[in-house]
């Protein structure tokens, strides 16, 4: 699994270098950066920035969305890093959203103002309790599962119940909740998680509003990197929560879209 | 010559007699619960639908070979040891895998998860108490192979599990077909303190296990060849494995037979199972099964319900049936029915008032036998109630909120929260209206079944016991009135509250029942009454005294609403956006959480509709609509006990829309596919719900009494509803349709009240078919046969 890095020499740029390679670190990627030419712009990094001390930068030129994408086929990378830098439009920059909707590869991404990743300790796996919603749980566990770390999947109680065939959300009967609410999680659990180690990870169950629990909880356990699972589409009235906490996560994000959970 | 050959030579030398059939499901559909395929995420819900139990054991759907998603578990009633945890309280001693067998072609062992699944399918027939497995997979190295397996737990000699495998390769060319035999013993952990595996002849094998402080079981079983099939021990390749060359066609069959037997204390229980497995060895697979699909014939005469016209509540209803039977003992009255059944670790095997309330009636009117056998388990622990109502300071017997072996309280006093914080169980110290519920249940059987032997043997003591227990139990206020404090009611949003109308109106209804059924034996048998009241240390004073206070205890019942107070303060609780709160089922102390859910008005389950419900001979029908219309918008449904309860009370109040809202909510507790609750056990009261939803609500048959009521109220969709029920010795058929109801006394003679529009008429029914049809103006009219 290789993660291309796009970089573009900003301060912003190097904080995002840095935090992509912790993440590629802790997961055993190797890394390959990126600097895109967009036309009229110029070249934006120099071949001897001291922040890519030991990487190999590749230049691309093109609009920038199409040839990250095209550089992340050629490099075969199936993770990809970029910054978020929001717009008053969209709330995300025209790259940003390009990758978002059509990058088949998972998205590391930060946004200016997000705590750093310096370490992966603690990752929190927000989940719906469907099998769709559990992609990024399986990410989790294939990828950054490993001791001295804390995976979190996080449910929070909506009332909503999902229809697909499979689902576990809350429990909607809790006739004793120290028996019910135990047998849940743990059925949970081994529903949703498929650590290939074996690991047992904590179920943590809130209700509220999903995206700010979500953020309230990132923020409150200082949580690394925050793990979701996205369907690619901000049509009208979708992935509100998904827009929410890639726009005000306190921390980091591991996009899993369903492209790449297609593709692998 | 290589043992290979060896066996080649010789399976295809022999002239073996014909292979023995294998059993197959019925053709009628609507006894069959079917599973498709294999699904990893869902496969714990699976094993517990496809539980086979017959009261003593219960062994779970799981896969003969295994799946590190499997949570397989065979149950054994009564059986229990000291948990680890903290605190302790008594935990179920699993048995070993009795069903375990994995297949091995050539030298690859059959694995779900690695090749290619063609079919795969697990049928539970419901007629028969078998779940079948049909399996035909392309393994990994190319070969088809065809498996398929029948298991039942039989319902004819409740010692015994069976299980017959069979094999063969679905394509040309001989294979080694080999089964491994040897089951997975458990390891020690957990309640149990020590197993040991001894072998025996035959590759037979004895699997004891002792529970900490107390409790053990035995499991003795044997696998061998299927008669007939081209088999033998073939030692030199497999140790214990059961196995031969086969061409294509060539089935390779082996049976397994298990035996367990229980105790309480740490006797060894090996002889009697070795004694079981010597029995079921001598007559066989074939005759075992031939026995057992007798026994469930014979059960399903007494206890079927059938559906016509909604194939979902058809499905619903027999799958409640089923299990229902399958987690009752009608033989050993030391046992009862978990909250699960037999069919979970979760609740630990432990009995709750889900039993009397929820199971026990679709006994009384079914099985009545075993409903007795139940009510012998609370008889036979009055001493822990008695130690109970003891430890906090009252007399009488206070029943164990949870009970497991001993009838002492086994509810945990707390458990460790998720930051490792102690968080305190209520319910152990404050929900008694179990004490009263066992009594409801005590009382209910007797009406309905006229055991005056019971009664006198065990009822009447029960009654007096928890009628003391209740005088002892509440406070003289400043008015001057009864009351009780600090209790929990059914709905236990709501804790430590006061005059809980539920539990104080059953409190009252077990004082004066109990007063009533002692002045029967004092009429029928004084001898015996004096005794008993001697033995107890009861005397006049006393019963005046608990006179008094059945007579002062308040309910919160205001005759000018009709309305009962669920508890007093009730009204004045907060007043909750309930469309926060929908759709239901919904728990509200989840979404809400448990601070605004204590102070608000609503409600997890019936709790003055439960009242109503099972008051019904007490309470007006203006009352419970009263209260029904003022509680179930605010009940959400939180409890998988409260919906079918809802939907019975619905029904006879003739809202359909709403009782058939409850019906398939109770209906998805355990079916449901997107919800997950089944994966850890099935939901017993639930069950027993639906059964009571089907009979009292949609067919309206309920007692009144010393009579039946007949007042029907079935969906637009529901073409008729048939059963049979037991009542005071009579045996009786009734087919339920919209306008016309027929009743069948088979046995015996049935005094019958036609509901609204009759004025209390009654009739007198003897044997014969006995026709009814609805009139223009609504109400039922006797026609002729």
């Amino acid at each position: 699994m290789t993660m291309l890095i796009a970089y573009d020499g900003s301060a912003f740029g190097v904080e995002l270098l840095a935090s992509a390679r912790v993440l590629a670190s802790a997961a055993g990627w190797p890394i390959c950066v990126v600097a895109v030419e967009e036309p009229g712009v110029g070249r934006l990094v120099a071949d001897d920035d001291s922040a890519l001390a030991g990487l190999e930068l590749h230049h691309v030129s093109g609009s920038a969305g199409s040839a990250i994408l095209k550089a992340a086929e050629d490099h075969e990378a199936q993770i990809v890093a970029l910054g978020l830098r929001s717009d008053d439009r969209h709330g995300f920059g025209h790259v940003a959203l390009e990758l978002l909707h059509h990058a088949d590869t998972l998205l590391f991404v930060m946004r200016p103002g997000m705590r750093p990743l310096t370490a992966v300790r603690r990752v929190l796996v927000p989940m719906e309790g469907s099998p769709s919603d559990s992609a990024a749980m399986h990410v989790a566990d294939l990828t950054l599962c490993a001791p001295g770390r804390e995976i979190v999947m996080l449910h929070v109680v909506t009332g909503a119940r999902p229809l697909e065939a499979g689902s576990m959300p809350a429990p909607r009967f809790v006739d004793s909740a120290y028996y019910d609410m135990t047998a849940w999680q743990r059925e949970f659990e081994m529903r949703f998680s498929s650590c290939p180690h074996g690991r047992r990870h904590r179920v943590d169950v809130r209700a509220g509003d999903i995206g700010e629990v979500i953020l309230a909880q990132a923020t409150e356990s200082s949580a690394d990197l925050i793990t979701i699972t996205w369907k690619q589409s901000f049509e009208e009235g979708r992935a509100l929560t998904a827009r929410h906490v890639l726009e005000c996560s306190p921390c980091p994000l591991l996009v899993v879209g369903q492209r790449a959970v297609a593709t692998s | 010559m290589d043992a290979r050959t060896e066996t080649v030579d010789r399976g295809r030398a022999e002239s073996n007699p014909p292979v023995h059939p294998f059993p197959e499901p019925t053709n009628d559909p609507a006894w069959l619960f079917i599973c498709e395929g294999f699904d990893a995420l869902r496969e714990r819900e699976v094993e517990t639908w496809l539980t086979v139990a017959n009261g003593r054991m219960g062994t779970r759907g799981a896969l003969e070979e295994g799946s590190p998603h499997s949570a397989p578990l065979t149950l054994v009633a009564g059986a229990y040891g000291d948990g680890t945890g903290d605190p302790i309280v008594r935990e179920p001693l699993p048995a070993a895998d009795w069903y375990s067998l994995a297949l091995r072609v050539d030298d690859g062992r059959l694995d779900i998860e690695s090749g290619h699944i063609v079919v795969h399918r697990r049928i539970l027939d419901m007629s028969q108490g078998i779940v079948f497995r049909e399996w035909l997979h392309r393994d990994r190295w190319g070969r088809l192979v065809r498996l398929r397996t029948a298991r039942f737990a039989s319902l004819d000699d409740r010692a015994i599990l069976a299980l017959r495998a069979e094999a063969r390769m679905a394509e040309p060319g001989p294979a080694l077909l080999q089964w491994e035999i040897l089951p997975k013993a458990l390891m020690p952990e957990g309640a149990a303190l020590e197993i040991d595996v001894l072998r025996m002849q035959d590759a037979a094998m004895l699997i004891r296990t002792w529970g900490r402080n107390g409790g053990s079981h035995a499991l003795a079983l044997a696998t061998y060849p299927t008669p007939g099939t081209p088999f033998e021990q073939c030692a030199q390749r497999l140790p214990g494995g059961i196995g031969a060359h086969l061409a294509a066609g060539g089935p390779a069959g082996v049976d397994r037979l298990a035996a367990v037997a229980a105790a309480a204390s740490h006797d060894s229980c090996g002889t009697a199972a070795k004694t079981a497995l010597a029995r079921a060895r001598s007559r066989g697979f074939d005759e075992l099964l031939h026995r057992h699909r007798a026994a469930w014939s014979d059960c399903w005469r007494q206890c079927d319900l059938r559906i016509d016209g909604d194939p979902e509540a058809q499905r619903a209803a027999r799958f409640s049936v089923y299990h229902m039977v399958g987690s009752a003992d009608p033989e050993n009255g030391s046992v009862s029915v978990g909250a699960r059944g037999l069919s979970g670790m979760s609740y630990l095997m432990h009995v709750f008032w889900d039993t009397e309330i929820f199971v026990v009636p679709f006994f009384i009117y079914s099985l009545p036998d075993t409903a007795r056998t139940l009510l012998t388990y609370r008889y036979a622990n009055l001493d822990g109630a008695r130690a109970k109502a003891r430890h906090l300071g009252y007399r009488g017997a206070l029943f164990p909120w949870e009970s497991a072996d001993r009838g002492t309280e086994t509810t945990p006093e707390h458990v460790i929260g998720p930051h490792g914080e102690s968080i305190p169980i209520l319910s152990g110290l404050m929900e008694h209206h179990i004490s009263a519920d066992i009594a409801w249940a005590t009382t209910e059987y007797w009406r309905a079944t006229g055991d005056d032997v019971f009664m006198a043997d065990m009822g009447v003591e029960i009654m007096l016991e928890t009628a003391r227990f209740w005088a002892s139990r509440t406070e003289l206020g400043d008015d001057g009135r009864r009351h009780i404090r600090g209790v929990v009611g059914p709905d236990e949003y709501h804790e430590n509250v006061s005059d809980n109308a539920f539990t104080n109106r059953m409190a009252r209804w077990n004082v004066d029942h109990a007063q009533e059924a002692l002045a029967w034996l004092r009429q029928t048998q004084p001898g015996r009454a004096d005794a008993l009241l001697t033995r107890m240390g009861v005397d006049d004073d006393e019963l005046a005294e608990w006179t008094l206070v059945a007579a002062g205890l308040v309910d919160g019942f205001d005759p000018r609403t009709r309305l009962y107070e669920q508890f007093a303060g009730f009204f004045e609780m907060d007043d909750v956006d309930l469309s926060r709160l929908r759709p239901r089922p919904m728990s509200a102390d989840l979404v809400l959480g448990r601070e605004v859910t204590l102070r608000s008005k609503v409600v997890k389950q019936a709790d003055v509709v439960m009242l109503c419900h099972l008051l019904a001979d007490e309470i007006e029908p203006a009352t419970a609509r009263a209260n029904y219309d003022y509680y179930e918008p605010i009940t959400v449904h939180g409890s998988s006990l409260s919906p079918g309860i809802s939907a019975a009370v619905a029904a006879r109040q003739g809202r359909l829309d709403d009782a058939l809202e409850c019906f398939r909510m109770a209906c998805a507790v355990d079916l449901s596919d997107n919800m997950g609750n089944a994966s850890s056990g099935l939901h017993m009261a639930t069950m027993g719900g639906i059964w009571q939803a089907v009979v009292v609500g949609f067919a309206g048959i309920w007692r009144h009494h010393e009579m039946l009521t007949l007042d029907p109220h079935l969906p637009a969709d529901w073409t008729r509803v048939a059963f049979p029920l037991r009542f005071r010795g009579a045996v009786l058929q009734f087919e339920i349709g919209h306008d016309r109801a027929t009743i069948d006394v088979r046995q015996g003679a049935v005094t019958l009240e036609l509901g609204p529009g009759n004025e209390g008429a009654t009739l007198a029914l003897g044997p014969g078919t006995h026709t009814f049809t609805r009139g223009g103006d609504g109400a039922w009219k006797k026609g002729t046969s």
